[in-house]
């Protein structure tokens, strides 16, 4: 089986870049985008199997990116992490469709963790 | 905010209008009571005589009507004997029955007295020309005339009735008011005035009285449901500033986590010199997290500082012309131009507030317009007066922002930057307002971004040098 392939999307650079060289260090290629616009070129352009993204990003949002996705009818799993975690943000953000919510700021060990598990539930359904 | 500190300040206002109002309209109140006091004294003199002659008339007539039903009752009607026992008692009864009245007296169409109230009188004949004074010309009809008392001295008035049995006149009935006696009522009423007026004025005093309660309760409850507003908004207030830092402190927090975790993974391994570089760069991404969570810590302090720093009086032209000059070099080599547009008229206008404060405000909008401008353009302070206050605009001509986002530009924690802590614009328009001035934004998408800051003039206005 090929490394999978893992999107990071964040405003907060240092964060991408951090945990793009964590999610190599653990054996899946990374890409890396800064904002919603660069990620959904990225996904066009390359295999995405899991995206990472922030609720809060200038211009457009986490949320709108989720909902962009859902509607162009793509299904991998999607991770939202946000600093706000009020219950309104994750009601939205599940609403929209993402399979899971990680508060601001987590263990990285248990990010990789819930990477694995959503990649190993997508495989094993299909 | 703005809203509310418009409402606490408008509260008072209103209140303090309100008052002026109540204590206009009880002025004028008060006022009209006085003229009203008055014009009613004026009057008195004439009511007295009305009253007077209408009830002499009065009485006059109703001795006529009794005489002629006796009249009426004889077989040869007979004036001299129609009176009997009861006429001369009647007349007298009238004099002694109401002071203004001086005599009463029945005369013949002789014109001779045929009875009196002053029974020495009796058939007494009156000088010709007091009879043809109170004879009425047609001798039908009651009739008043003006002359001197011939019982008496002083001047009377004479009101008469006929005395009339079918058309033909038998005699007339006459009652004479004294008019000394009405000078006398006249003088009494005039001594009322100032009790009338005093009442008129307490009665003024006490409704103004009420009114002033009024609008001070008014005014008290508006003070303390402005109170109670504020209260509520500074709760409010606090509560979104912790959970803004909070929010904002996670950030770079959750950065540091994932830095650190990078530099573990490579913590006591061999390591080759790609693992070194990446612990070298991530240690200084590690450190620029740190820096950013003390710059959020002195951008928070210098929000929370209240503003009772050092104020002066400044003039405000040569500040700007040394930050333009701070300003050029750094513009300059990132292909940006920036310049001051102030002309002759702007000599001497100064401002009362704290210079760094002032000096603050206009570095934070030049770096937010240095941020829009990446592509080149230029930056123009500008300083003009507008009446009492002095306009500082600063425009760039940059990316602009979006009208939905124009709204919440000075919002506390609200950002487009990546690395924006949200607190730059709320800082400016908090320094802006506790000065006493205003600062308003307006831009155009892809044109720029113009910043106009109002301050109230220095008293005193012009510095001359």
């Amino acid at each position: 089986m090929p490394q999978p392939s893992v999107l990071v999307v964040d405003d907060d650079r240092s964060f991408v870049v951090a945990c793009a060289i964590l999610l190599r260090d653990a054996g899946f290629t990374a890409l890396e985008a800064f904002s919603a616009e660069q990620a959904l070129e990225l996904m066009q352009r390359s295999k995405v199997d899991l995206v990472v993204m922030d609720v809060y990003m200038p211009q457009k949002s986490g949320i709108d990116l989720l909902a962009q996705i859902r509607a162009n009818k793509l299904y991998l799993p999607i991770i939202l992490i946000s600093s706000n975690h009020s219950n309104d943000t994750v009601q939205k953000g599940i609403g929209v469709g993402a399979n899971l919510f990680v508060p601001k700021p987590f263990d990285p060990e248990y990010l990789l963790q819930c990477i694995r598990d959503l990649l190993h539930m997508t495989h094993t359904r299909i | 905010m703005a809203e509310i500190q418009a409402t606490a300040r408008s509260g008072p206002r209103l209140g303090r209008r309100l008052m002026l109002v109540g204590a206009g309209s009880t002025v004028a109140l008060a006022a009209g009571m006085v003229v009203l006091a008055l014009v009613t004294v004026r009057h008195v003199d004439a009511a007295i005589r009305t009253q007077a002659i209408t009830d002499a008339t009065h009485t006059a007539e109703f001795i006529s009507r009794h005489l002629v039903r006796v009249l009426s009752a004889q077989a040869r009607p007979d004036l001299a004997a129609a009176g009997g026992k009861w006429l001369e008692p009647l007349l007298q009864e009238t004099v002694d029955g109401d002071f203004r009245i001086g005599y009463a007296m029945v005369l013949s169409p002789g014109s001779e007295v045929l009875a009196h109230s002053d029974p020495r009188r009796d058939h007494q004949p009156l000088p010709r020309s007091v009879v043809q004074a109170i004879t009425a010309p047609v001798g039908t009809r009651p009739w008043q005339a003006e002359i001197d008392n011939p019982f008496h001295p002083g001047r009377v008035l004479d009101c008469s009735a006929p005395i009339m049995l079918g058309a033909t006149v038998l005699g007339s009935v006459h009652v004479g008011i004294r008019l000394e006696r009405l000078e006398q009522q006249r003088v009494q009423t005039e001594r009322l005035v100032p009790a009338i007026l005093g009442i008129t004025g307490v009665t003024a005093l006490l409704i103004l009285g009420a009114a002033l309660l009024v609008s001070w309760v008014a005014v008290e409850n508006a003070r303390r449901a402005t109170q109670r507003l504020l209260r509520q908004q500074h709760r409010a207030e606090v509560g979104n500033l912790a959970s803004g830092l909070v929010h904002e402190v996670r950030n770079p927090l959750n950065a540091m986590r994932m830095q650190l975790a990078v530099i573990r993974n490579r913590v006591g391994g061999g390591g080759g010199d790609r693992d070194r570089q990446i612990v070298t760069t991530t240690l200084e991404q590690l450190e620029g997290e740190v820096l950013r969570l003390q710059g959020l810590a002195s951008a928070f302090l210098a929000y929370g500082r209240p503003a009772s720093d050092v104020v002066e009086t400044f003039e405000v032209r040569p500040v700007l012309q040394e930050i333009t000059a701070f300003l050029e070099p750094e513009f300059e080599q990132a292909g940006m131009r920036v310049m001051l547009d102030a002309d002759g008229n702007t000599e001497g206008l100064a401002v009362h507030m704290d210079r760094g404060k002032f000096r603050q405000v206009l570095l934070n909008l030049a770096a937010n317009a240095r941020e829009a401008m990446e592509q080149g353009g230029h930056l123009t302070i500008g300083l003009s007066r507008v009446g009492g206050h002095i306009l500082v605009r600063i425009a760039d001509t940059g990316v602009g922002i979006p009208a939905d986002k124009l709204e919440h530009v000075f919002d506390l924690f609200y950002t487009t930057k990546a690395a924006g802590s949200g607190l730059g614009l709320a800082i400016v328009k908090q320094i802006v307002e506790d000065a006493g001035g205003k600062i308003v934004v307006a831009s155009d998408v892809g044109a720029g971004t113009r910043f106009d800051i109002l301050l109230p003039l220095a008293p005193g206005r012009r510095l001359w040098k």
